[in-house]
């Protein structure tokens, strides 16, 4: 509905000239439908009154044409003029078709860089980011996680075992996958659709570091039937698994695989070429099938596949580009960004001690199209992204540019042309983007907040006083008027943060809601926003704390889930009740506590087992629980 | 006034030959098959190798039929066709009857005029204007409900609102 309006409003002259015009046609045109039949019917009278010089047919005046006419054709003129066929951006983008294409580029982008520094410097660099990327985590989307559940089950992994439980029966579960103790392959995340789990893998790599192993990385998504608990689909995907996220009955994801240039003699070479496998049927991408953007390291393949949840195909294409390009997944596609040096031109025929004349950071988009995704556009920017500087989120592209004239924020359309540059002063770090509503968080290194009206495409500026610390993200309760809960979690604190707004502006009042207890430093590290969970319902807060308690020289952990009502007049939580989970399904490390409300039951899941009781708070520590096997 | 009945195959042939469109209400039958009179018609038998001399009669039945005018002119009282006449006109409280190219005056009520014409082929389009249907060149709505009227010596006659529907019905709108 939102999107309608702004569509409206974003296009309201368009519209009002189309609605004008169509009105003005439709009442011509009667006027000159009245015409005719006045006309014909005139002709006919005459015909009967035997007018002998009135036998001719009955004809429009030409300029009943032009009325007509007219206001057909401004609304024709106006659409042809602003609605025109779509334009395909190959700018900076160049199609290879070949496997020599693909090394000639390689040998060209590094003989320029022969004999200088840089070369040596990309080359370290590309051996750490290497080991940097290949041992990285997935980024998931909200959706695919190691809990979930439909109407009739839910899922628990722990990255090991699949577990699977009937809702109507939670005595019983089954183990839908178990992977060997040897196995290399560990499961990332689950995602529920209709009547089918997809369990998500990856090999791992903790332990080997040699290079061949990197080229050997791969995802696995596997299909279950709920019904029948059977597998349905194994589909295998090259590389490393960077970004995985669910659109539209769509999984987007992307690789990373290094192209192996040193196999490049032997046959492994085209051995380590992107590829997905359904079942065992394989499809190697294609050299003419990549593209390469123009002034990057072409070192990487990067692959975007897309999955789609209803047919069970899969799309894919693949960009040659850095090894360290950044990528947001969108609804609206898959962003891109990275560095392209623009060269001199002299380097194409002599060793220069620095060939690059321009050191640039470009954007690239590709869409889902047809079925399939493919490129869109890339476009050049005067300067460097800042490090987490772009964010994609609903109507909103914006990326923060620093160049010698400072850093400017550039708002893109969906066609990555630019709607405006706005200098921004005093923003040289940033740490996250967030949007909420139309005003956009600019978290700084240095625990600042910026704050930016974009509710308007064109304009871009500060909200004043626009001073927080804490950003409104993790967003526990939202009544959309005066009330958003927000959680943060830092170092040993967890911070619930009661944002109200007015005129834009946000009073904020955090605290610490628990101090963990005995050695629970860092919480951090192994706790994240999944972990605590808000009821809108009963406006009660699940928060699992893990407790060590010393017994003799060791230290017993055990996990205690504390229940909080909110006090709408302080504006606080105010503790209700403990419950302390069995040790049996205590989990430690890394920390996954998950709690589902299904009619009158509470249902606590970790990954070794489920804790479940009555919602009544008088019967949460009368539980039954269930140990997976 | 006529109605023509010949074999289907041979009606639009001879209907362009003739210069005629039938009409619901009829005076005259024209046919090449005797058998097709109608004894409360004027029946007209003939060969389709007659029908140049068959138009000619026609045009005398019309003519004969008409009406005459007594109009002033420079000259005295004149006796014109009706059908000759474009419109007639109230100007300055007098009756005019516009002609090809000249105003001439008529000695008669505009509402005489009406009931005189009723039944030929004039009708009442404003207070002030009475229109020969045959001299309409051309009719352009307007967004007013008016009709403007293009007669065919390059007058305008507006149809008046109140006398809009009439003139609907007249064309069988």
């Amino acid at each position: 509905m939102v999107q309608i309006l702004e569509f409206f409003y974003n296009n309201f002259i368009i519209i009002g000239v189309i609605v004008v015009s169509v009105v003005a046609t439709v009442i011509l045109m009667r006027t000159f439908y009245k015409e005719f039949r006045f006309n014909r019917k005139l002709r006919f009278k005459q015909g009967v009154l035997r007018n002998f010089n009135s036998l001719k047919n009955t004809r429009v005046l030409l300029k009943s044409f032009y009325k007509i006419g007219l206001p057909l054709l401004i609304p024709f003129v106006f659409i042809l003029a602003v609605v025109r066929s779509p334009i395909i951006y190959d700018d900076h983008i160049h199609y290879i078709e070949e496997k020599r294409d693909l090394l000639e580029l390689h040998d060209a982008y590094h003989s320029k860089f022969y004999s200088s520094t840089t070369q040596d410097v990309d080359q370290i660099q590309i051996k750490t980011m290497l080991e940097e990327s290949y041992t990285q985590s997935t980024k998931l989307d909200d959706n695919i996680d190691f809990v979930v559940h439909n109407d009739q089950y839910f899922a628990v992994t722990d990255g090991e075992n699949v577990h699977l439980v009937d809702q109507d029966r939670l005595n019983v579960s089954k183990k839908l996958i178990g992977l060997s103790e040897g196995s290399n392959e560990s499961v990332i995340g689950l995602y529920i659709n209709d009547e089918i789990l997809y369990v998500i893998s990856q090999n791992t790599f903790n332990h080997v570091k040699h290079d061949a192993d990197f080229f050997k990385a791969k995802t696995f998504i596997r299909t279950y039937d709920l019904e029948s608990q059977s597998l349905t689909n194994t589909f295998e995907f090259s590389g490393s698994l960077t970004h995985i996220a669910v659109f539209d009955d769509r999984f987007l994801m992307t690789s990373d695989q290094p192209i192996p240039y040193n196999l490049v003699e032997t046959e492994r070479f085209e051995q380590y070429l992107p590829y997905y496998q359904k079942n065992n049927q394989k499809t190697i991408q294609s050299y003419d099938e990549m593209q390469y953007i123009e002034g990057a390291n072409p070192s990487n393949y990067l692959t975007i596949f897309m999955l789609d949840l209803n047919r069970h195909s899969v799309s894919f294409t693949t960009t040659i580009t850095n090894h360290d390009s950044r990528v947001q997944l969108s609804e609206e596609g898959v962003f891109l960004t990275s560095k392209s040096y623009l060269f001199k031109s002299a380097s194409d025929y002599v060793e220069m001690n620095n060939p690059v004349e321009q050191d640039r950071d470009f954007i690239s988009k590709f869409i889902i199209k047809n079925g399939d995704v493919s490129h869109f556009r890339t476009r050049m920017l005067d300067g460097k992204i800042l490090d987490n500087g772009f964010i994609v989120d609903g109507n909103l592209t914006l990326t923060f540019v620093e160049n010698e004239d400072g850093v400017s924020a550039y708002r893109f359309s969906q066609q990555l042309d630019i709607f405006h540059r706005t200098p921004v002063s005093h923003l040289d770090t940033i740490d996250t983007l967030h949007l909420h509503r139309h005003v956009l968080y600019a978290k700084t290194s240095a625990d600042h907040v910026r704050l930016f009206d974009v509710s308007r495409p064109t304009e871009f500026s500060s909200f004043s006083p626009g001073y927080t610390t804490v950003l409104p993200n993790n967003i526990l309760f939202n009544n959309a008027r005066d009330l958003l809960l927000s959680m943060n979690i830092s170092e040993d604190k967890i911070h619930i943060t009661p944002f109200s707004f007015e005129n834009h502006v946000m009073r904020h009042n955090d605290y610490s809601l628990v101090r963990t207890s005995y050695r629970q430093s860092m919480l951090s590290t192994y706790y994240n926003e999944h972990n605590v969970v808000f009821n809108e319902d009963q406006q009660r807060l699940y928060f699992p704390v893990i407790n060590g308690d010393q017994v003799g020289d060791s230290i017993d952990f055990k996990t205690k889930v504390f229940t909080y009502e909110w006090d709408e007049d302080s504006q606080q939580f105010t503790i209700e009740q403990t419950i302390d989970l069995p040790i049996d399904i205590h989990q430690g490390f890394p920390f996954i506590y998950r709690n589902i409300i299904l009619d009158d039951y509470v249902i606590h899941v970790t990954p070794l087992g489920i804790v479940y009781h009555n919602l009544d708070i008088e019967d949460y520590n009368d539980y039954r629980y269930l140990i997976f096997s | 006034m006529f109605k023509l009945k010949v074999p289907k195959e041979d009606r639009a042939r001879i209907r362009n030959k003739l210069k005629i469109i039938d009409s619901k209400k009829y005076e005259y039958v024209l046919t090449t098959d005797k058998d097709a009179i109608e004894s409360d018609k004027i029946n007209i038998v003939f060969t389709e190798e007659q029908a140049e001399k068959v138009d000619l009669m026609l045009n005398s039945i019309v003519k004969g039929e008409d009406v005459f005018i007594s109009i002033e002119t420079e000259y005295g009282t004149k006796n014109v066709e009706s059908r000759r006449i474009h419109y007639f006109v109230i100007e300055n409280e007098e009756v005019m009857a516009v002609m090809m190219k000249q105003k001439v005056l008529v000695k008669m009520k505009l509402y005489e005029l009406e009931a005189t014409l009723k039944n030929k082929y004039f009708i009442r389009v404003s207070k002030y204007a009475l229109v020969n249907i045959n001299k309409i060149d051309y009719i352009k709505p307007a967004f007013n409900s008016k009709l403007l009227l293009l007669m065919k010596n390059g007058d305008k006659v507006e149809v008046n609102r109140r006398y809009y529907k009439a003139f609907k019905q007249t064309l069988n709108l």
